[in-house]
């Protein structure tokens, strides 16, 4: 197996290094790699830097296969902020990695389905776009919900 | 042994049934194996909490009654990894599956329309990321996560509307009004699967068959409490009325009394908990698997023979056949034989133990391509196990006999040694003093001073070179053990209170699971040293740790009194409680 290295580059210009070997687990890498072989830095314009070091750094992790689920868990349960696991979860489908975008955004999922609409329009920082009168409507349509 | 939920059985000897019949569940896709770790447990662990069922029948039909907002949220949407969400979370609720296909083209026509607050920074969600957390939600998470913003909304009602496959668990108390307003929002569905905890009667029936106009697989699981009040004539009408159906499978069938089922389409149907039917049509003429589990009241009074003179005259694709009943009897399997099913692989026929060696012959002639055979139960002997030798040497990958009390090493010994191509042997309460024969060991005081009377000690001794998966569980009279199976992954010794340790020998390098609840205190050492022994250093520390808590966790079909329970955190381990 090549040891070659790869640059990526984030959205606020940063370079990170990773071997080729362990970044084509993203299927987008993997793709542009065996188009133009890559040879100069991959720029990812919407994956800042904080998130790429995240990305980078499971990329990197050496487990054994049958321990990967675990890992790739508890990877994401210690970033438990959701505006990072969405960075995450973003960066992770745009990069097609697909362990990861699963369990970040399953992670959100876990996190934000015991929200109240105020929670989960305060931690997404959402405005509530409805009028009253639409609030009613729905409240109406799922009235066996409430 | 989670086959014991949905199938409520006897506590006697009907462990082996209720195995059985999660060895039959796992024939879906024509493969055996993957059912006992595979899909049908999904269904069984999510709801292993038998909720107390109050009196749910009283308010059944308001749909807008209130009650439902004790509806818990916490359902899931099941990604990718359906099998772990649904073991990792007990409470759920209702379950959603999305297919990939369905989100990936869903995806992409999204994205544009549902970017909002995308410059913000951090709290922004992007219309695809959405779209991704979202169909992880429970259903009730769903329905509230629409409320949020109109973004919000739009995602929650392309991802109801994409919906191909809803698992849905219907509480109690609760009324066709719920089960109604969410299938409403799914008029894809194609597979739908309940799971009622409130009573299933003819307007849910109508509701589902309403609702969903492209339904193919119709699943419903009983829970504790819940009944089952569907008829024989209802469930008829609606077989025939869903035209799309192929899959129908359903529990607590007590109240059917008798039915015509017509289908051109029907290819599985899975009956269970069927009791004293006074007729059982099956005009399905493409129906390739049936699964009938009877009541084990000796009450019961189906015409067995009738009805397999019916099956084979109407249903002449049968593959796989799975009959669990008292009154199997040699006449049943005669009728059987009659019906020259020609694509017939798989026969599972167990409780009869009126069927004998004679019905082996019968079988044998009739069908000689069988793969798999279950006989457990019957009283076929030695003899019987050489015909099936005799007959089926280049087909038969999987045999069953547990509870057989005439079988007997020598017979298990010659089976493995005629059958090359066995696979999964299941040879369970066959070598044992006939005091635990009944597999009801609650009396153990009793037990040990009659059974050392007669006790005589077998060894067995086994080469083979393809045998994944051996039970020998409570082959109490077995004392000593000599494996070499170069291929074995499983071995069920729950049980075998008898082995030796110094007399069990195995040279099994593929062994990662062994079952050894209620073993002399050395076996399980002896197991890992054993097994250290011959294998590479990595994968010998992680089959020691498996079989460790396999062996404290797995539950055995029987409790013994000194068995560990220590379910907490097990179901990682629900994969190993086979036997």
């Amino acid at each position: 197996m090549s040891k070659k290295t790869l640059t990526l580059m984030s959205k606020d210009k940063q370079l990170f290094n990773i071997e080729e070997h362990l970044a084509v687990q993203s299927v987008t890498i993997r793709n542009m790699v065996k188009e133009d072989g890559a040879s100069s830095v991959i720029p990812l314009p919407r994956v800042d830097s904080e998130t790429l070091a995240l990305v980078i750094e499971y990329l990197n992790r050496q487990q054994a296969p049958e321990e990967d689920e675990d890992y790739v868990k508890k990877f994401v349960d210690e970033r438990g902020e959701i505006p990072t696991l969405l960075e995450l979860a973003q960066a992770a489908l745009d990069l097609d990695i697909k362990k990861l975008m699963d369990a970040a955004c399953m992670k959100v999922a876990d996190l934000i389905k015991d929200f109240t609409l105020e929670e989960v329009r305060e931690a997404l920082r959402i405005e509530n776009d409805r009028t009253p009168e639409e609030e009613k409507a729905i409240r109406d349509e799922f009235q066996w919900a409430f | 042994m989670h086959g014991h939920q949905p199938h409520p059985v006897t506590p006697g000897g009907a462990t082996a049934i209720s195995d059985a019949f999660l060895a039959k569940r796992g024939k879906r896709r024509g493969s055996y194996n993957c059912g006992r770790c595979g899909q049908p447990k999904k269904g069984h662990v999510c709801h292993l909490p038998p909720p107390s069922v109050a009196d749910s029948s009283s308010a059944a039909v308001t749909p807008t009654d209130s009650s439902t907002s004790s509806v818990p949220p916490s359902p899931v949407v099941r990604p990718y990894s359906n099998l772990r969400r649904a073991l990792s979370f007990d409470d759920v609720v209702v379950d959603e599956l999305l297919p990939e296909s369905d989100d990936d083209g869903e995806e992409e026509y999204l994205s544009p329309e549902v970017e909002f607050d995308d410059g913000s920074g951090g709290g922004g969600l992007p219309g695809s990321c959405l779209w991704e957390v979202l169909r992880r939600l429970p259903p009730p998470a769903l329905l509230s996560a629409a409320k949020v913003c109109k973004g919000w909304r739009d995602v929650t009602k392309r991802l109801w509307r994409a919906a191909e496959e809803l698992r849905l668990k219907v509480p109690a108390r609760s009324q066709v009004g719920f089960v109604g307003s969410v299938l409403q929002k799914c008029p894809a569905l194609v597979r739908l699967s309940l799971t009622m905890e409130s009573d299933m009667d003819s307007t849910m029936l109508a509701c589902i068959a309403f609702a969903c106009p492209n339904l193919e697989s119709l699943e419903i699981f009983t829970c504790e409490g819940s009944f089952n009040r569907i008829t024989g004539d209802e469930l008829g009408r609606f077989v025939a009325d869903k035209r799309c159906l192929t899959t129908l499978k359903m529990e607590g069938c007590s109240n059917l009394g008798g039915f015509v089922l017509c289908s051109n389409t029907l290819s599985t149907l899975w009956l269970s908990d069927l009791h004293s039917l006074s007729k059982m049509v099956f005009s399905c003429p493409n129906l390739n698997e049936i699964s009938l589990d009877f009541s084990r009241q000796e009450s019961d009074s189906t015409d067995l023979t009738a009805m397999m003179d019916g099956l084979g005259r109407s249903c002449p694709r049968l593959k796989n056949i799975h009959i669990a009943s008292l009154r199997l009897s040699h006449s049943v399997v005669l009728s059987l034989a009659a019906a020259n099913l020609r694509g017939l692989r798989m026969l599972s026929l167990v409780l009869g133990s009126e069927i004998t060696d004679a019905s082996v012959v019968a079988i044998s002639k009739s069908y000689s391509n069988l793969e798999l055979l279950d006989l457990s139960g019957s009283s076929i002997s030695d003899s019987g196990i050489g015909m099936i030798c005799n007959v089926f040497p280049e087909t038969l990958t999987r045999l069953l006999v547990a509870l057989c009390p005439n079988i007997t090493s020598s017979g298990i010994q010659f089976a493995t040694a005629q059958l090359p191509l066995l696979e999964l042997m299941d040879c369970g309460m066959t070598i044992c003093e006939s005091e635990t024969r009944e597999g009801n060991v609650d009396s153990e005081p009793q037990r040990s001073p009659n059974s050392k009377l007669h006790l005589t000690y077998q060894k067995l001794f086994i080469k083979h070179a393809r045998l994944k998966k051996l039970s020998l569980w409570g082959c109490s009279s077995l004392d000593s053990l000599y494996l070499s199976c170069p291929n074995l992954n499983d071995l069920n010794l729950n049980s075998c209170k008898n082995l030796l340790p110094e007399k069990l020998v195995l040279q099994c390098s593929k062994l990662e699971s062994v079952h050894a609840i209620g073993c002399q205190d050395g076996l399980i050492q002896s197991v890992e040293t054993q097994v250290s022994y011959e294998s590479a250093p990595i994968e010998d520390r992680y089959s020691c740790k498996r079989m460790a808590d396999g062996s404290k966790r797995v539950g055995i079909p029987f409790s013994f009194s000194h068995q560990v329970s220590d379910n907490a955190n097990s179901s990682e381990f629900l994969d190993y409680s086979m036997e």
